[in-house]
């Protein structure tokens, strides 16, 4: 099982996006477990691409195309993380905030959010914080999400959070952030209402966080 | 059908927007001959104003646009990030091609681009085919005529991409006039990155949350030792971790964040002094940055400012610009830096600067106010207060792993330069107190010369 793992994470380095999908395939008809795969295989190679952009082993056409094979593979996945677990009701605008284009962590909050039921409206990257908020009203959003990668950006959440309240809907949204350099004390500090440190636990505070209001 | 060369643009409206075509054309010519991809010129809207002889942007964009789909938004988006983040960038456009842009500035305003590409990063497959095909809006039976257009592109290694990227940006600048000036930008960037990795390293280690929150008093202590040796690489790594503790703990609040540092500059300003760094010099310096701090407005900016005034401070410990024998100075620092732990004679590095003992005693203390011995117990002394605050290291091995043959003589060093015993330092975890401070008045350390203490010189 951990070799098939490994070619995953391995040809997902390369950029090998059709041998990423067809291996993703394999995997799961080998009956192995949807959130293995995507832990084991795709999310460990992307970690060892990001290692290396960090210390110039590789530059951005890598990570491109790593992240377009990774993209391939949680294609297949999504539907059998999809149907797993208890549903729930609820929607989600997500986003990363203006000024950031890093949008791996987002995706995967997405589809673990959409694993567990939750509607997601995804706003792409580099959302200036009006789109957030056209967009919350627009939908009748139950949650805000909003990613930062960088420390230049994160402070753009706390943009997003005023806009919120500026537009009157801060008590019908719940605002989740994340991204590295995001930390619960930021949270508390703009305003925001939940920071978690992963996609996994971002979705499970997300279907809590809707129940609660539901 | 191939278009004509120029067409979208006369070369007066080029020259009114600070172009010069002739340059231009040759620039482009040249690019996209040597590389053998394409390259285009476009103006601030997207349009474009000079191609190649290849014939400009591709084949498949050029149906897409009939289709009433641009390709536009996308180079135009892709330039607009290049020119926030340092003046070159990659990307994939809408239909999965990829191509690299970097801006033509002229004075501080952008007049337009350069568009690089399209390439292929891989052999295309049916994925690429069909990822077409639905991003571009594609019929079906317009899959064979992709197909065909596909395979005229070039494959590229990533690698090489990277490297026509940053061609590209070159030939920006030669076709602008001007210099490289993203340096600061994409220094300032790397910064940022790494502190963010630290503050996720920190994140990642969250159950001892509680030691993550207190200060991290031993960090400032070995920044300010790199500081006091001038070791440059070595501080910068140390102050970005510390600037992650303080982002980390602050929650990003400006005024919290700019409190901090303005401490850390007295205290690096501290740090220079000790090392021997000129006092007006320092006062001078540390008066001009307490003044500039309230003109910053963003953290990035105020961090990377700081890291310029540590690069300064550092620089001020050795001002290599004034010393004479420079070669010679830098090399014997260099070589006692490296072999400190080992016993080291002033034969052995008279002999690695090849000059006779005699003449380069005196010409190291002529520069560096101090003699050798003085020095080389200088460096010892600071390394050991390292090792002195690992408890997992004894004692007894610390003179060994500093170069000392004899504890005791080690022991007597130690106090004299620091004040207290070597045992005492590890026991209060370093702080050295007010005792210390008189000593060192007393004995002299804290004056202008560069480095002092001479009574222990054989």
């Amino acid at each position: 099982m951990s070799n098939i793992l490994n070619e995953i994470s391995q040809n997902l380095q390369q950029g090998r996006a059709k041998a990423v999908k067809e291996l993703v395939e394999k995997a799961v008809g080998e009956g192995i477990d949807a959130k293995t795969i995507l832990e084991q295989g795709l999310i460990a190679g992307m970690s060892v691409i990001g290692e290396k952009f960090k210390n110039n082993e590789v530059y951005v056409p890598q990570v491109l195309i790593a992240a377009r094979a990774m993209k391939a593979g949680t294609e297949v996945l999504q539907p059998l993380l999809a149907s797993s677990g208890v549903k729930a009701k609820g929607k989600v605008v997500i986003g990363t905030v203006r000024g950031d284009l890093h949008d791996i962590g987002k995706n995967l909050v997405k589809m673990m959010m959409e694993g567990k039921g939750l509607e997601v409206i995804d706003l792409g990257v580099d959302v200036p914080a009006e789109k957030f908020v056209e967009k919350a009203i627009e939908e009748k959003a139950d949650i805000v999400a909003c990613s930062a990668l960088l420390t230049t950006t994160m402070t753009e959440i706390g943009t997003v959070v005023d806009a919120i309240v500026r537009a009157g809907i801060r008590d019908e949204v719940t605002i989740m952030i994340g991204g590295a350099p995001v930390t619960d004390s930021f949270c508390k500090q703009i305003g925001a209402d939940i920071y978690t440190p992963d996609a996994a636990s971002a979705a499970e505070a997300a279907v809590k966080a809707i129940s609660r209001t539901a | 059908m191939r278009r004509k060369r120029v067409r979208m643009m006369d070369n007066r409206m080029l020259e009114e927007l600070g172009l010069d075509p002739a340059r231009m054309e040759h620039a482009v010519q040249t690019y996209s001959r040597s590389v053998g991809a394409g390259c285009i010129v476009m103006d601030e809207y997207g349009e474009t104003i000079y191609e190649d002889r290849t014939g400009g942007r591709c084949g498949l964009c050029r149906i897409m646009q009939d289709k009433g789909k641009k390709c536009v938004n996308a180079h135009l988006y892709g330039n607009y990030q290049a020119e926030r983040f340092g003046g070159r960038y990659i990307f994939f456009c809408p239909i999965g091609l990829v191509h690299w842009v970097s801006p033509l500035v002229c004075g501080s305003t952008v007049r337009g681009a350069l568009l690089g590409g399209p390439v292929l990063m891989m052999e295309p497959d049916e994925l690429l085919i069909e990822e077409i095909a639905v991003n571009g809006g594609f019929d079906e039976n317009e899959l064979g005529l992709i197909e065909e257009l596909v395979k005229e592109l070039p494959i590229v290694s990533p690698d090489r991409v990277n490297d026509l990227s940053e061609l590209l940006y070159m030939v920006s600048l030669y076709i602008t006039g001007t210099g490289d000036t993203s340096r600061p930008t994409i220094e300032s960037m790397e910064q940022q990155a790494r502190i963010s990795e630290y503050i996720q390293y920190l994140k990642s280690t969250e159950k001892e949350l509680a030691n993550a929150r207190t200060y991290p008093v031993e960090k400032e202590k070995e920044l300010l030792t790199l500081i006091a040796l001038g070791d440059k690489a070595g501080s910068q790594k140390v102050l970005n971790e510390i600037l992650g503790h303080v982002f980390f703990t602050s929650g990003g609040n400006f005024e919290v964040i700019r409190a901090r540092i303005l401490e850390l500059i007295v205290l690096l300003s501290r740090a220079a002094l000790e090392g021997g760094a000129d006092v007006e010099q320092i006062f001078g310096l540390n008066f001009k940055y307490l003044s500039q701090i309230n003109e910053f407005t963003t953290v990035d900016e105020l961090t990377y400012w700081l890291s310029g005034i540590m690069t300064r401070f550092t620089d001020c410990v050795f001002d290599l610009k004034d010393v004479k024998h420079i070669d010679v100075i830098y090399k014997a620092i260099d070589y006692i830096k490296r072999n400190y732990m080992k016993k080291i004679m002033l034969e052995d590095v008279a002999n690695y600067v090849q000059l006779s003992p005699s003449y380069f005693c005196s010409v190291f203390k002529q520069e560096m106010k101090c003699n050798f011995n003085a020095y080389l117990n200088r460096i010892r002394i600071e390394m050991s207060k390292k090792l002195l605050l690992d408890n997992d290291i004894p004692l007894a091995d610390v003179a060994n792993l500093v170069g000392y043959e004899d504890q005791s003589y080690f022991t007597r060093v130690f106090r004299s330069r620091v004040g207290i015993s070597p045992g005492k330092y590890r026991e209060r975890k370093g702080q050295v107190g007010q005792v210390n401070i008189r000593h060192r008045y007393k004995s002299g350390q804290l004056s202008r010369e560069r480095c002092s203490n001479e009574q222990y010189t054989e």
